[in-house]
């Protein structure tokens, strides 16, 4: 069971670890080429994006070989990128591993400089919950269910 | 695994390179999308060129059949699912060059 609570500022953050899959890491092994190191992001709690993102550069450094194209519909317009598959780690937190989730490669807004991507509905649905304490200003994740529910489920 | 279909280049992309080109995998995945939502509805497809390769229970073990088959070249993995809408994505600097728009 793992955990991650922060304070709620103007954007909802999550520190994160972007890697290879694992099968891409063993075929890199395998024709001798290095394997890239993992890309440290902050990543942006988006609840209104159903496709979570990250920016051009964190996944070019990642030379991530499973990919798709995508469609993608914005406010202002419809685009095609293309998504990768890559393993995210949430350093800093109890959240765990998630060997694999597909994300879009799409940059951000300027004003957003600061941040290498966004976490949206599809990743949050992979978790137990996000709970946002308005009044306290902070939110918590957690990526399987508390020891008191557990409890009550027997 | 052949090592001369090991061609890389495609790994390699610029920060303002326009979305890879998967039309020739997109065209082979929709001539079995019946067949492969029938029978494997949410396993992952590997399309290589002209060719569904097969349905898979994650991506990785996809790309490793992909890898063994091919060596590391450009392939396309799908999930299969249907219906299959766009993504909608609010926090898009649709400007970049990296963004392809669609007309």
């Amino acid at each position: 069971m793992g955990k991650y609570v922060a304070a709620a500022h103007d954007h909802l953050t999550v520190p994160a670890r972007v890697l290879q899959t694992q099968g891409q890491e063993q075929a890199f092994r395998l024709l001798g080429r290095p394997v890239p190191d993992p890309v440290p992001v902050r990543l942006i709690i988006d609840t209104g994006s159903g496709r979570s993102t990250l920016v051009p550069s964190v996944i070019d450094a990642l030379l991530p070989a499973l990919r798709r194209a995508s469609r993608i519909e914005t406010s202002l317009a419809a685009v095609v990128t293309t998504l990768f598959w890559v393993r995210l780690e949430f350093p800093g937190t109890r959240l765990a591993t998630i060997p694999e989730h597909a994300v879009a490669r799409l940059p951000l807004p300027p004003l957003l400089h600061s941040f290498q991507g966004v976490i949206g509905r599809d990743l949050l649905r992979r978790w137990e919950s996000l709970l946002f304490e308005g009044r306290r200003g902070r939110f918590t994740l957690r990526d399987s269910p508390g020891w008191l529910r557990m409890w009550f489920r027997g | 695994m052949n090592q001369q279909d090991t061609r890389e280049d495609f790994l390699t992309l610029g920060p303002d390179d326009p979305p890879v080109d998967f039309s020739r995998e997109q065209a082979a995945y929709e001539r079995e999308k019946a067949r492969l939502v029938r029978d494997h509805p949410g396993q992952i497809a590997l399309i290589y060129g002209d060719d569904v390769v097969g349905a898979f229970a994650c991506a990785d073990e996809a790309f490793l059949e992909g890898f063994r088959r091919f060596g590391l070249v450009k392939m396309m993995l799908k999930e299969i699912r249907d219906p299959d809408p766009p993504d909608f994505v609010s926090l898009v600097d649709i400007d970049h060059p990296s963004v392809q728009k669609l007309d």
